[in-house]
Order: structure tokens, then C-alpha cells, then sequence
């Protein structure tokens, strides 16, 4: 749970969640590097970030680079195009259908998974424990790739 | 020392969405039929739980409308599924400490605006927003979503789960169904339909393994034992909990990032109303589990130990889930069947089991378990029968 990368950026915990929200996708679109949340005091990491450290309760947290490998712990992929009142699909992915969002725990950051996106024929197998490589798009979109 | 008790159950009747009623009234109804039950008088009603996203009815409207004498405690609860059976915690902890001695319980869902609901922020639920704001971007598409991840890290682990086992499953809840004059869906699913591609939605799920869509009400009474006309229907709550889990979120949405599995909200709520009730798994006789798909209750079978981890397939393929199997699980077919009543209709099952006065009644229960998702927030409880039946 705790890691010792170096911080790109204070996180502004005093703008609220919704500024953090703001924060995180400036800088995934400057940084274009996958990003967790770290206490600047106790090391321990979080992704999705909080509005304070959940183990040391300081205030003083950054964000870091998350590496650009990780492990898939788990991933779900949409195999419709039709709206149906249960599920919304992003306007955005409506013609990437088959995509797959996979869940992936970065390689020496214990207890945090980051949501990310995998599109084309490598989904057919994909599974869980794969190692996946992952790249930021301008759109700040995090696309994950079965490594080998 | 007071204990506290299940009294009465009741709801308005249950139609498929679209029915036009009005949600208000619906409550009124379910409310009135839960006193009705129990022979209490709904002047006497002197504390009111309901979830905050149930817009149907102010507890303020509620009380007035009952004419209640005095009410005390007003309690909203936030949350969706995993607030079920928190409803009836709350109610039983203010009759314990003595707070009140009749508190109504109820949930109103109209299963159009439920479904709207699903896919929009809400001030009232702020943290919604984190749903959006860090899974959007990876195609996240609702509660589906969430399941279906939950699926593939369990597949991952026990291949023995399959769509094979999701189909069966299906089946198994249509077939329990089939005794419930109330539910909507009692049809046996073919093969060609369930298989069929374009079925296909999100993960391993169908349009077959989502819950049902209806308009319905339900309501609870919750009294200080020998408050009602009846003793012997009332139904013992023996141990209630509530369960954020090991790895709190902001909202429920955000466990597929939890690296917690097989420990989940469900796991702590297991370990807390078993050592509460003193009694183990094996003394479980019928278990009411949240269905908002046909893998959730699957695996919050195996969360509270009713059969060993990984082993859950074998219960389905040997057909023990039926109301007349070795472990009965949702007798009346679960929301999948009877509509999504956010898991809070499964404490009206367990309470109509113990009393053996259910439409499709297990032999002789004992026991009952009902349990909201494996999610936080969670909660779950553990009925008996009246020791005067």
C-alpha cells in the first residue's frame, strides 16, 4: 500500500472532490503518464484519490506516477451497442464495441487498481494476471495493452 | 431486557413498471397492510426509516397521513441495494434502546424512474460523481459494470463458473418463480434465447440475468416483542449489521478497484451476524440474497459460508436452491423475478418463510438469512421463527 515515487503535483484536497476530479485530468492530459494518489507523509497510495490520507489523516498528498505496467485484477467488456435503461455506454466508445475496461494493479504499487480501457482483437485473451502495458491517449483516456 | 421483532410485512400489489400509480399512495398502502399485518394500530407508529433516494414519500407526509400520536425518530438511510436490510438495523436499535416501539420501514420503487435514476448525478448523492469523474473514461456503463467485474475475478479463480452455471441460474430463480402467483417472470429461458449473441450485454450477462422492472412498495413493521396482535407471527431479529468492509469507497461503484476479493463488505457482515446470532452457516434453513443479477446472490452464498468457496456451481447444477432443495435461496424468485425492490422485498420473504405462510414455503425454516451486496455499504440480519409457532 505504501511506495516512495517521486510527486508531479500537490494535490489540491482543499478544492474538494470535484476539484480534485478537475486536477487529476489536467495532469493526465499534461502528464500523459497514469497517475495514483500518494500521502506525502505515511507513503500510502490510493486510487480513486480522497480528500485526505485514509491512514494518517494528513492533508499532504501528491500525485505520482503510476508506472506504465501493471497486472489486470479484473475486467468486464461490453459486447452491445443498444442503450438500455441499465447501462449507459459512453457516446465516445459507441463504435469501439467490443471494448473491455480492465482493472489494473500497477507493478510495485500494492492495494490500487486503475480503471482503464483495451479495444481491439487483443480482448478475445485477455485474462486475469495478464501482464498489460499502459499509454495515456491525448484524450486522457488510459488504454491498456496485453504485453508480448 | 426489550427485543425487538419483525411484526408485520406488507406492500401495495406489485405490477410491472409503467403502471401509472401514484408512488405516495403506494407507500400509504404498503405502510397501512404492514400495521394491518400485525394488528397494530398505525397511530401507534412512532418512528419511521426509509432511504434517502426513495422520493416517493417525506417521512414528514408519512407521519401525518398515518395520523400517528407521536412520532420520534425520523431516520433516512442513503444507498441503494446494500442499505436492504440497514432499515431494519436502525429500527431494531432504536426499539432496543428503548427510542421507540413501533417503527415502519418501507421502500417505494417506480422501476421507469429507478432505471433513470441509475444513470444521472444527483445531489443527493454526490459521490455519484467519482462513478464519472474516474470510470467513465474507461467505458463504465452502471451497476452491470460492477457486477460483471466482480464475475470475472471469481471465474478467474473457480472456472467452474461459467454462463452455463448464469443460465441455469436464471432458470433455477424462474422455477421458484413459478410458484409465486406475484411474479413477473415464470417462464423457463430456452437455451437458443440465453445463447443467443445479440442477448449478450455487458461482461458474461444477458438481458436474462438483470433484475426485473416493477412498481412496487414494501413495508416492515418493527416492534418491541408481544407489541402485536399476534406473538406468534411476529419474527425474531436476532442479528442485524451494517458493513463498509475492508476497503472503503466513495461510492459503490468503485469496487472493481478494491484489490480486497475474496474479503468484501459481505465478508464482515458474515463473521458479524453469525457470531451476533450464535449460530453458524449450517444452522441457515432459507436465505433471501440480493439478485440485481444472476451471479450476485451467487456469491454472496459462498460470502456467508452456505457452502465452501468455489463450490456454489455444484449447488446450482444439483438444483439445491430450490424452495424444496437443500439450501433454499429466494424462494419467491428474488427481484430477478419479482422486480427490483433494491433487495428490501427479500425481508418480507424471509419473514413470510419463518412464518411458513409464503407462497412457495420451504419445509419448517428455522432460520432465516437476508443480506444485501456484496458492496459497501452492506448489511444483513438473521430472522427466527417465533419460539410460539
Amino acid at each position: 500500500m505504501t511506495t516512495n515515487r517521486a510527486a508531479l503535483a500537490a494535490c489540491d484536497v482543499g478544492a474538494g472532490a470535484e476539484g480534485l476530479a478537475v486536477q487529476y485530468r489536467a495532469l493526465l492530459r499534461s502528464q500523459r503518464v497514469p497517475l495514483v494518489q500518494r500521502c506525502t507523509d505515511c507513503a500510502a497510495a490510493y486510487f480513486p484519490p480522497l480528500l485526505n490520507c485514509r491512514t494518517c489523516h494528513s492533508d499532504e498528498l501528491c500525485w505520482m506516477a503510476a508506472g506504465s505496467r501493471g497486472k489486470v485484477g479484473t475486467f468486464v467488456t461490453v459486447h452491445t451497442r443498444d442503450q438500455t435503461p441499465s447501462m449507459s455506454i459512453p457516446k465516445w466508445l459507441l463504435d469501439q464495441v467490443p471494448y473491455t475496461s480492465v482493472y489494473v494493479e500497477p507493478l510495485d504499487i500494492e492495494g490500487v487498481r486503475i480503471p482503464t480501457l483495451m479495444v481491439g482483437d487483443q480482448q478475445s485473451s485477455l485474462a486475469v494476471g495478464d501482464e498489460v502495458e499502459l499509454e495515456v491517449h491525448v484524450d486522457g483516456a488510459i488504454h491498456a495493452h496485453l504485453r508480448g | 431486557m426489550t427485543r425487538a421483532v419483525i411484526a408485520g410485512v406488507g406492500e401495495a400489489a406489485l405490477t410491472p413498471q409503467g403502471s401509472g400509480r401514484a408512488a405516495d399512495r403506494m407507500a400509504v398502502e404498503a405502510a397501512l397492510a404492514a400495521c394491518r399485518d400485525a394488528g397494530v394500530d398505525p397511530h401507534r407508529v412512532d418512528g419511521v426509516v426509509k432511504y434517502t433516494y426513495d422520493g416517493s414519500i417525506s417521512t414528514m407526509m408519512l407521519g401525518a397521513t398515518l395520523g400517528a400520536h407521536d412520532i420520534r425518530a425520523f431516520v433516512e438511510v442513503p444507498s441503494g441495494g446494500g442499505s436492504s436490510v440497514a432499515l431494519v438495523d436502525i429500527a431494531r436499535a432504536l426499539v432496543l434502546s428503548g427510542r421507540a416501539e413501533a417503527v415502519l420501514c418501507l421502500r417505494t420503487l417506480l422501476g421507469e424512474e429507478w432505471l433513470k435514476q441509475m444513470t444521472m448525478s444527483d445531489p443527493v448523492r454526490p459521490y455519484y460523481l467519482d462513478g464519472v469523474n474516474y470510470l467513465r473514461s474507461s467505458g463504465w456503463t452502471g451497476y452491470l459494470h460492477l457486477f460483471a467485474s466482480l464475475y470475472t475475478e471469481y471465474a478467474a479463480r473457480y472456472p467452474s463458473m461459467d454462463r452455463e452455471v448464469l443460465f441455469a441460474s436464471a432458470n433455477l430463480m424462474r422455477e421458484n418463480a413459478a410458484h409465486n402467483p406475484e411474479s413477473l417472470f415464470k417462464d423457463q429461458i430456452s437455451r437458443e434465447e440465453y445463447f443467443d449473441e445479440a442477448a449478450r450485454t455487458v461482461g458474461p450477462f444477458t438481458r436474462f440475468d438483470e433484475y426485473a422492472s416493477a412498481d412496487l412498495s414494501c413495508a416492515v413493521l418493527v416492534t418491541a416483542e408481544g407489541l402485536s396482535g399476534d406473538p406468534a407471527r411476529e419474527v425474531q431479529i436476532v442479528a442485524t449489521t451494517q458493513s463498509h468492509g475492508p476497503d472503503p469507497k466513495t461510492w459503490f461503484d468503485l469496487r472493481p478497484t478494491s484489490t480486497s476479493y475474496p474479503e468484501s463488505p459481505s465478508s464482515w457482515a458474515a463473521r458479524a451476524v453469525y457470531e451476533e446470532a450464535g449460530i453458524g452457516p449450517q444452522q441457515i434453513d432459507v436465505a433471501t440474497l440480493y439478485d440485481c443479477t444472476t451471479f450476485t446472490y451467487l456469491d454472496l452464498i459462498e460470502a456467508f459460508g452456505l457452502c465452501e468457496p468455489g463450490d456454489v456451481a455444484g449447488l446450482v447444477q444439483d438444483r439445491s436452491l430450490l424452495a424444496t432443495g437443500a439450501m433454499p435461496v429466494n424462494p419467491h424468485g428474488g427481484d430477478l423475478t419479482c422486480g427490483y425492490s433494491a433487495g428490501f422485498r427479500h425481508v418480507l420473504e424471509a419473514t413470510r418463510q419463518l412464518r411458513g405462510e409464503a407462497h412457495n414455503q420451504t419445509k419448517d425454516p428455522e432460520y432465516a438469512l437476508v443480506s444485501a451486496p456484496q458492496i459497501g455499504p452492506t448489511s444483513a440480519a438473521i430472522l427466527k421463527r417465533s419460539a410460539r409457532r
